[in-house]
């Protein structure tokens, strides 16, 4: 971990150009250049409104703690794009990165950080749209905001080690990154985001137990919706599942770095 | 400071081939080998002085770039180790880490931070940058829309600036026009005469020749020979010559002896300063070709000879009719010399052709090589022979 630091740091000139072309690199040679940025976010958002409330006019009270499913889709929606794009893209780094990794040394940690900074920039940017949309709405909750650091946490250090450990065994094995996508999938949709938590048969309610974003889109929702503290006991096991993930993909990361540079 | 600046001891890299990805899963979970090794450099032991500028030859595949890399750092050595002591740039296999998307101007930027600078220092720089570039207006569009001679003056330029102290330079300066080479080099020479350390590799031999302070040749991942310029370029181009001869021997040759000998050389000798000729000669030495050979029938014999370099090149050829010599008349056993004084020839491996002819010169009764004799130069010519010349101004 301290290494990782100390590597960031020295890389810091390194991060900030990354990140800058990275962002950049998302609008370059469009016409409306940074605009784009915030457009998507606004678009995906209004059509999610749009498509929930006004043509399936879907309306619920029991449990959500709103009766807009709108405010109840976005709080896990927004926390779970964030997650799904950067670990995607986090996987792939590596290999989207060869041309430089193979020509320059430098600590190439800093592709992964990349990945995360960037993905937050455009989590923030969802965020800022979001808590308008409750301001708008007379919903805004500011007491419980500062708490939203510790779901962010939790998903920071997930998507560090899930990139690290995957992306390092997906320059070998390129499955990985197709696979990824899938199994990203799979997790969007045993997670209650675009339905209701009670939507479940309680027969199935074991998978909520094991599946870790059933607790982080929960206290997204705790902290932005409800307004209440979230239960310390319902992020233990996500929180002690990011850090051994996180300490798992590092390692492989560090066992495997010099290899992958190899078959690059 | 060390002394110093880029020093191996036993330095090998290999790389493991699989047939299959899934021979190396295999592999990680069975623990059994699956794997076939590349060995693609060493063992290598070197040490490059601060300040020394090392040329590196060798044919393709020989680990000239994978020893370039390992000093990079960018792949690691299998076994050994390779300490760099510096801040190193490098234009490695026609181009650095060039975002095709992006601006001439913002691959700068992105590349500078790679090689540790900030923004403020990159910005510094730019200018300058951007003046040795030379690339106009395409400066500030997409690295995509550059010829390949574009794209190699931003990255040579971007590698000449940011103040590195040992530069690796693999192949490039072959690109771009002869201006563009010329201030490439010029560069260069200034780089050099700052103290920089520079690793060289190219095929361009002349340029190795002339930059240089010392080469290795590689070959097969080993060195082959190391030292001084002339004395390591002078071997490796014989080495490719003799390799070009093989293979153009490979190839059916028209047989051009008659059937029935008429005449036959016997033996080739070589006399120089009144020694026997060993393995080599010195340039300027005098040097005699003496030959030993039979005539069989009742008949005229004109001796011819030529001068090749290994790899086939007639350096000259002369016959005696040409000279109006009269022709040895059989039978019997005959003994011609041919004396070459002051021997002009430079640095280089040859071998005399004799041939026994017809007084039309076209049917060949015999003809023998003599054994290939290497020719020492003091001087730092270039070429195949010394030609007589005058200067002045």
């Amino acid at each position: 971990m301290k290494a990782l630091l100390l590597n960031v740091f020295s890389g810091r000139y390194i991060l900030k150009t990354m990140v800058i072309k990275d962002i950049k690199m998302r609008y370059t040679g469009s016409i409306f250049g940074p605009l784009w940025l915030i457009a998507t976010p606004l678009y995906q958002i209004i059509l999610y409104t749009f498509v929930f409330s006004w043509i399936l006019k879907i309306r619920f009270t029991e449990g959500s703690g709103t009766s807009s499913f709108v405010v109840y889709l976005l709080a896990g929606l927004i926390p779970w794009l964030f997650f799904s794009e950067a670990t995607a893209r986090g996987i792939s780094t590596f290999i989207d990165n060869a041309h430089i990794i193979k020509k320059v040394k430098f600590p190439i940690e800093i592709c992964v950080i990349t990945v995360v900074v960037s993905s937050t920039v455009t989590f923030f940017i969802y965020t800022f749209f979001y808590l308008a949309m409750l301001l708008f709405m007379g919903l805004l909750k500011l007491n419980t905001f500062p708490l939203l650091i510790v779901p962010f946490a939790i998903q920071v250090l997930l998507i560090l080690g899930l990139s690290l450990g995957l992306g390092s065994i997906a320059v070998f094995f390129r499955d990985i990154t197709q696979a990824t996508g899938m199994i990203l999938n799979l997790i969007f949709f045993v997670t209650p985001i675009v339905y209701p938590s009670t939507a479940i048969p309680e027969s199935l309610r074991w998978c909520f137990v094991i599946n870790p974003f059933y607790s982080i889109v929960e206290t997204y929702r705790d902290i932005l919706v409800r307004g209440k503290v979230p239960d310390a006991l319902s992020i233990i096991y996500p929180s002690i599942l990011a850090l051994v993930i996180f300490i798992v993909g590092y390692y492989i990361f560090n066992k495997t770095k010099e290899a992958f540079k190899d078959i690059l | 400071m060390k002394h110093f600046a880029v020093k191996t001891e036993g330095l090998i890299k290999e790389y493991h081939l699989y047939d299959h990805p899934l021979e190396r899963l295999k592999e990680l979970f069975l623990k059994t080998a699956r794997h076939r090794v590349f060995s693609a450099l060493g063992p290598l032991d070197i040490e490059v002085r601060r300040g020394e500028t090392l040329g590196i030859v060798g044919e393709n595949g020989a680990g000239k770039s994978t020893f370039l890399k390992l000093v990079a750092g960018v792949i690691g050595p299998s076994a050994g180790t390779i300490a760099v002591d510096g801040k190193i740039s490098s234009i490695l296999e026609l181009g650095t880490g060039f975002n095709p998307e992006f601006t001439g101007k913002e691959n700068v930027y992105l590349n500078g931070a790679l090689y540790g600078l900030s923004a403020d220092e990159v910005n510094k720089r730019m200018e300058k940058i951007m003046k040795f570039a030379d690339i106009g207006e395409f400066f500030d569009m997409p690295v995509k829309t550059y010829s390949s001679g574009m794209y190699m003056r931003l990255a040579f330029s971007l590698a000449v600036h940011i103040d590195a102290d040992i530069i690796l330079i693999d192949e490039v300066l072959a690109v771009g026009d002869g201006a563009y080479e010329k201030k490439c080099i010029d560069r260069i020479w200034d780089l050099k005469r700052n103290g920089i350390t520079l690793l060289y590799c190219s095929h361009s031999l002349y340029t190795v020749a002339n930059f240089c302070d010392r080469v290795m040749w590689l070959k097969e991942g080993r060195v082959q020979g190391i030292g001084g310029t002339k004395e390591v370029i002078s071997k490796y181009e014989d080495y490719l010559r003799e390799k070009e001869r093989l293979e153009q021997l490979e190839k059916p040759v028209v047989s051009t002896s008659a059937e029935k000998k008429v005449a036959q050389v016997q033996d080739v000798r070589l006399v120089a300063d009144g020694k026997p000729v060993e393995i080599s000669v010195q340039h300027s030495s005098d040097l005699e070709v003496i030959v030993d050979f039979e005539i069989l029938e009742d008949t005229d014999v004109y001796v011819g000879f030529a001068v090749d370099r290994n790899d086939g090149l007639c350096c000259y050829a002369d016959s005696m009719q040409k000279r109006g010599i009269k022709p040895f008349h059989g039978p019997g056993h005959e003994r011609v010399s041919i004396l070459f004084k002051n021997l002009p020839l430079l640095c280089g491996a040859y071998k005399f052709v004799i041939f026994l002819l017809d007084e039309t010169g076209i049917c060949l009764f015999d003809r023998k090589e003599s054994t290939i004799v290497k020719v020492n130069t003091v001087e730092k010519e270039w070429g195949v022979c010394y030609i007589d010349h005058e200067w002045e101004r």
